[in-house]
């Protein structure tokens, strides 16, 4: 309903004022329990009540052909265990998506933090007197350890590092791609406890002549075994420095891992895409030969060019060579305001936001409020390592009413700047254009 | 001109001190309410209720736990989404729901597969 609050009722004949209710300033004092007349009560409005004339507005169910014009992906928000209300993606498995109000800090909640599988048969249950991680294959004494093993024998370190899947963002592609619709919200910021996966290894012994290192989980899919359908297995490469960096975690955060994010140890790859960040870890295999497994060899793999960028041609030609996905480029994120409200003309306001890189530390933050034609730095927040979240904010006092086109772009440490321009590949993976967010500003006088 | 925010508390503040001299105890629920009342101007609109909603989700329980060696979730709830009508849905709905759940058919976006795509053999 909408009327001048200046008048005592709403306009005459409108539907809306046929079915309100008007309490007049006398019967409203009488409700009150107060005699009229008692206090001046100058201009008291009318209350009302009234009935709906619309149903309230919800998002489409899908977004496209165009890109997915919404922050987040467009599915229902949903209730899990130990996990605070999410936005699906999949049911079976289970894919979450963390909404954007949970990016205005460095460190991403445990309960909020983004969930994804890739097989149907996920842990719901871990009995720790059974639970063993082997580290086994090519190595001189293959380990059986516990959790209790894990705490204890060994020492924990510990590392703040992003988890960003491989298809953060999949849904601004361009034409569209098959593969989890997500919007920007499949990432997560955690401090992660544990052992250093060298340790591990040294306390083994990798053989001479191993080239590989291979996870293995505890979920299992329906398909025959040997098949992608029914393990999720990844490797890295023995003479990767990331080995050294990388830490069998058993907790994030300060305190143990949800069950939907790898209870009760997950591996971190700092600086990596999350596909490497196996959960709910189970074994560690040293391997005399390259891992040939369909999640090395056929999946989770970009096209060998500058910015894993391709085209729709050169794919149907066949010339596209691709390489295992690997390193995060550098990402920032406007996380507010978020085109909810409308701000009012001179009122200050901080526009806050995070930004990263797979490529070491963040050393600049600039803003645009001119859709990209001019830039201002940002001011840094806390800065908690080269694989952390760092926080950005910019005060800003809009001055005229007017629409907005906010844009935010990152550098890091070895010079890596975000580009405008869009990525395409057929897996849709690596989308690191820089992000815009409309803020609208109205009148205030 | 008005003064800044904090004078401006301070004089409401100032108001509300001083009505317990001047009216009674009873009325003064009630001033902090007239007191707001005689300040609002504006072109507004309230009481916009919709008979529909958004939906609702019914809070996860912690679940049994037990102090052993078993940690255990409640089961994951699953959100099954109502396929269009059509010729062949029994046939999606069951080989499609074998290995994963059909929300990986609705979550898709109109697109045609991109060049080099293996297609589906399901």
């Amino acid at each position: 309903m909408r009327f001048n609050s200046r008048e005592l009722s709403p306009p005459q004949g409108s539907e809306i004022a046929k079915r309100s209710i008007n309490l007049s300033r006398r019967s409203l004092l009488r409700l009150l329990g107060v005699g009229s007349g008692t206090i001046a009560l100058g201009h008291l409005l009318p209350a009302q009540a009234g009935f709906a004339r619309q149903a309230a507005p919800h998002l489409p169910d899908f977004s496209g052909p165009a890109a997915n014009p919404y922050w987040n992906s467009v599915g229902p928000i949903v209730s899990y265990p130990q996990k605070v209300p999410l936005v699906l993606l999949t049911d079976r498995p289970v894919q979450l998506e963390t909404p954007r109000n949970f990016f205005l800090t460095s460190f991403t909640p445990n309960d909020a933090f983004y969930v994804r599988w890739h097989l149907d048969e996920i842990p719901t249950e871990v009995n720790l007197e059974q639970w063993r991680l082997r580290i086994e294959g090519n190595v001189e004494h293959p380990l059986s350890l516990s959790l209790s093993d894990l705490l204890t024998r060994f020492t924990s370190a510990s590392l703040p590092a992003v988890n960003q899947c491989s298809g953060n963002s999949r849904s601004r592609f361009q034409s569209r791609v098959p593969g989890g619709q997500w919007g920007n919200g499949a990432m997560g910021n955690a401090m992660w406890t544990g052992v250093k996966l060298s340790d591990l290894l040294q306390a083994a012994g990798v053989k001479p002549g191993s080239v590989q290192v291979q996870f293995v989980a505890l979920d299992r899919g329906k398909g025959p075994q040997g098949m992608a359908s029914h393990e999720f297995l990844k490797s890295l490469d023995l003479s990767n420095p990331v080995i050294e960096e990388s830490l069998v975690a058993f907790a994030m955060n300060g305190e143990q891992l949800p069950m939907l994010n790898g209870f009760p140890a997950r591996l971190v790859v700092p600086g990596y895409f999350a596909t490497y960040w196996v959960k709910s870890l189970s074994a560690i295999r040293v391997l005399a030969k390259p891992d040939e497994n369909f999640w090395m060899k056929t999946a989770y793999r970009i096209p060998d060019t500058p910015r894993g960028n391709t085209t729709p041609d050169d794919v149907k030609a066949g010339q596209v060579k691709t390489i295992p996905i690997h390193r995060m480029p550098v990402r920032s994120f406007l996380i507010a305001p978020d085109g909810t409200g409308k701000i009012p003309a001179q009122m200050p306001v901080t526009v806050r936001g995070i930004a990263f890189s797979g490529y070491g530390r963040i050393v600049k933050v600039e803003v645009s409020d001119d859709n990209a034609k001019s830039w201002r730095d940002a001011k840094l927040g806390e800065n908690y390592g080269p694989y952390s979240f760092c926080t950005w904010e910019s005060p800003w006092v809009p001055k005229n009413a007017g629409r907005y086109q906010w844009a935010v772009r990152a550098t890091d440490e070895k010079g890596n700047v975000q580009p405008d321009e869009a990525v395409w590949n057929p897996r849709g993976y690596v989308w690191n254009k820089i992000e815009r967010q409309e803020i609208v500003v109205g009148i205030a006088k | 001109m008005w003064a800044s925010q904090n004078e401006s508390h301070g004089t409401q503040r100032k108001l509300l001190d001083e009505l317990p001299g001047r009216i009674s105890w009873p009325l003064a629920g009630v001033a902090p309410l007239c007191l707001a009342a005689t300040t609002l101007r504006g072109d507004l609109q309230r009481s916009d209720y919709s008979q529909s909603n958004l939906g609702n989700l019914k809070q996860p329980t912690p679940g049994n736990l037990q102090a052993g060696a078993i940690y255990s979730v409640t089961a994951y709830p699953l959100y099954p989404p109502q396929l269009e009508p059509g010729q062949g849905r029994e046939l999606v709905e069951a080989y499609c729901n074998t290995c994963h759940g059909v929300r990986y058919i609705t979550m898709q976006p109109p697109f045609r597969p991109p060049p080099g795509m293996p297609k589906s053999k399901k």
